[in-house]
């Protein structure tokens, strides 16, 4: 401010030079006005509704010329094809191949036609078999964990807490301290002098302070389907492009990926897994200029508001016209300021991670139910936002709504599930509290929804949503990193094969490897 | 894409560039009505007034002058507009104008910051308010503010230095202020 009221003063003094001598009155004067701003929220909603009232009214030409340039898929199913460019016309290929509509809704209608659909078919009871699976793997081994650096928000996320691996590594850019989702909160400063020394661990117990709750007497697991679809269709169309290679000597030939990208600065790339049913846009950094520019850690007062990143979001989805009618209200991933600042023996505090990079996550919906992962967090569309440029940068998630459904028991003991919510949920595994040090988490009563559920065979993922109890947490502690919310599985039969919750060694009490205390060889040469 | 390659796009029919000023811009120009109207509904109102025109007539925006400066324009005419409208015979340009005692509505926190400078601001012509607001508040330069208020930038600095002056003069809570805080420097 003082900057600003010096040039301001310095601009004053130019006009009239007598003020000079009132300085102090003159600067009271002006930070007392610039005080009284009024707070101005813009209200989103307002935002998007405006947006879609602009886009029906028609817009006066000066000329008809046909302009090149910006971005949407759907014009470049109509218009860029015409170029020959082959990025764009295999996309436009894609759309009109893979189901006779685009991925992106543009038509206004909602989507309900379009293959991102929400379509559900009935099976009959327990048609899925066992939930848990033949050969589950352990959580943890699988991508996306909570070390992950958050750069594929799409991956399938691990619930197991791991509180010591996410504290405080996130100087130099390289191990961001992520949600225990695994979601996309990299970056953060990447210059020289931020490095965060570790935070001392601190345990943290359940305690249920909600109010009685009752069970849902029946709910139904859904199972993602994911087909080709009519990706095959594609085929015949690629065969006809001229590539230097004789394609028609390949046999039984499908396509599995795609990926296009805007021929300009600043551009997004569009990738297609057809067989993940999936479409996640990325933004080109080849083509983002960053050079040049230095970046320093982000204040805390920088990070914009929520308000601020859910519009960034809407306007994004909006202008693409991603289909968002089976989600919900978008919600800002501030897990970043779950961790803690406990006081250290100094006296002060260490620096907070500031992400450069934070999610804005419209959760998906199944009938009034919303979906989460199993850490607790919402799953759904993830549209990743540039907290300093304001830019969103990504969007994960955009999946294919394709699902069979089956109803199975559920368990109707209140007792029970409250045991798993104070253990931490399905798979547990608190740090062990010593000397009655631990942080208590106090759980709020429950909410009836659908969590996110890997079940693994063969080394294979199926994607099921199973009914669940969401604990939210009252508050995080002020001296630990706990989770915001436990999720407690509500189908009886996997509560019933529950593993016992893993012992967890906090990394205080880790003797380093005997190899590693040894002088290690000199390399030959 | 600047201001002016998106209007020139927006020329020749490309929709999706509106919406990248659009994007540009909303949060600006609603603050500005706001800071003019003092009531967040009617601000979104007269804010997509705004955009509406200004989508109407983007054939007439000239490219070469500032998109955002002409968007400003629109915004403050609108505004005009709405209390001309509403007032009819008295010459009213904003909620500025209308007593704190009237009926037109106010939220209650922009009543409450704005309660201890009304009187003062109130005094000034509103062309001295809309550049006291627009380098204060919104921290534009003059440059901007001299296309918005379609004034020379030299004569956006002398309405300034009165707007400064006459405050000022009606400022007693400064003296007191001033004596309060003598050795802290701002």
């Amino acid at each position: 401010m003082n900057k600003s009221i010096d040039q301001i003063l310095a601009e004053l003094y130019e006009i009239d030079p007598t003020l000079r001598a009132e300085e102090d009155r003159i600067k009271i004067i002006i930070r007392e006005f610039s005080l009284m701003k009024p707070d101005t929220k813009l209200d989103t909603a307002f935002v998007t509704r405006l947006r879609a009232e602009l886009k029906k009214r028609p817009l006066p030409m000066r000329s008809a010329a046909p302009n090149g340039g910006s971005f949407a898929i759907w014009r470049l199913a109509s218009l860029e094809l015409r170029r020959s460019g082959f990025a764009y016309g295999a996309l436009a290929l894609v759309i009109v191949a893979l189901a006779g509509v685009t991925y992106l809704d543009y038509g206004g209608s909602g989507g309900q036609s379009g293959v991102l659909a929400l379509n559900i078919e009935e099976a009959g009871a327990r048609a899925f078999g066992d939930l848990v699976g033949a050969s589950a793997t352990p959580k943890g081994s699988d991508t996306g964990s909570g070390q992950e650096l958050g750069a594929d928000a799409t991956a399938p996320s691990d619930a197991s807490p791991a509180p010591m691996m996410a504290f405080g590594m996130g100087g130099d850019g390289a191990l961001a301290p992520s949600t225990i989702e695994g979601r996309s909160q990299s970056g953060g400063g990447g210059t020289a002098g931020m490095t965060i020394a570790p935070w001392p661990y601190t345990p943290w117990e359940y305690r249920y302070a909600g109010d009685a709750f009752e069970t849902p007497a029946d709910g139904s697991v859904y199972k993602r389907i994911k087909s080709s679809r009519s990706a095959a269709d594609l085929v015949p169309a690629l065969r006809r492009m001229n590539f230097d290679i004789a394609l028609d000597t390949f046999s039984a030939l499908t396509v599995r990926n795609l990926e296009v990208v805007e021929n300009r600065d600043y551009g997004y790339a569009i990738n297609v897994n057809v067989p993940e049913g999936m479409i996640t846009i990325n933004a080109d950094w080849e083509r983002w200029h960053r050079e040049g520019k230095e970046y320093q850690p982000l204040a805390e007062s920088e990070v914009p508001a929520s308000e601020t990143l859910i519009s960034i979001a809407d306007a994004f989805l909006s202008e693409h016209r991603i289909d968002t009618s089976h989600y919900g209200a978008p919600v800002v991933d501030d897990g970043w300021r779950w961790y803690p600042q406990p006081l250290l023996e100094d006296g002060t505090r260490p620096a907070r991670y500031i992400p450069d990079m934070i999610s804005v996550i419209y959760p998906l919906k199944i009938g009034d139910l919303e979906v989460y992962e199993e850490g607790g967090m919402p799953y759904g569309i993830v549209v990743t936002v540039d907290a300093r440029e304001r830019k969103a940068m990504n969007v994960g998630n955009i999946n294919t709504l394709d699902f069979q459904k089956s109803s199975y028991a559920l368990e109707q003991n209140v007792e029970r599930l409250k045991e798993f919510a104070l253990r931490g949920g399905l798979y547990g595994g608190m740090l062990p509290a010593e000397n009655g040090n631990a942080e208590t988490v106090a759980l709020g009563t429950p909410e009836f929804v659908l969590m996110r559920f890997w079940r693994y065979t063969n080394f294979r993922g199926e994607e099921l949503l199973i009914p669940a109890l969401r604990f939210e947490a009252a508050k995080a502690p002020q001296n630990a990193w706990a989770p915001r919310a436990v999720m407690v599985p509500l189908v009886k039969e996997i509560l019933d094969q529950a593993p016992p919750p893993p012992v967890i060694m906090p990394l205080e009490k880790m003797s380093p490897p005997e190899a590693v205390t040894q002088p290690l060889p000199a390399p030959d040469r | 894409m600047t201001d002016e390659s998106l209007v020139r796009a927006c020329q020749t029919g490309d929709r999706e560039a509106f919406s990248a000023l659009y994007d540009r811009y909303i949060k600006k120009i609603y603050t500005y009505v706001y800071y003019k109207t003092h009531h967040k509904e009617t601000a979104e109102d007269l804010t997509a007034k705004t955009f509406i025109k200004a989508l109407e007539h983007i054939d007439s925006c000239d490219p070469d002058q500032r998109f955002g400066a002409w968007l400003y324009r629109i915004a403050r005419n609108t505004v005009i507009d709405h209390y001309r409208t509403a007032r009819p015979a008295l010459e009213i340009d904003d909620a500025w104008d209308i007593p704190d005692t009237s009926d037109i509505a106010r939220d209650a926190d922009a009543r409450q910051r704005l309660a201890a400078v009304r009187a003062e601001v109130q005094a000034l012509p509103s062309v001295q308010r809309d550049i006291l607001m627009l380098r204060l508040w919104e921290g534009l330069s003059y440059q901007e503010i001299a296309q918005i208020v379609q004034k020379s930038e030299g004569h956006c600095k002398v309405i300034f230095s009165r707007a400064i002056r006459q405050l000022r003069a009606a400022n007693a809570l400064a003296a007191f202020l001033i004596i309060l805080y003598a050795t802290h420097s701002i």
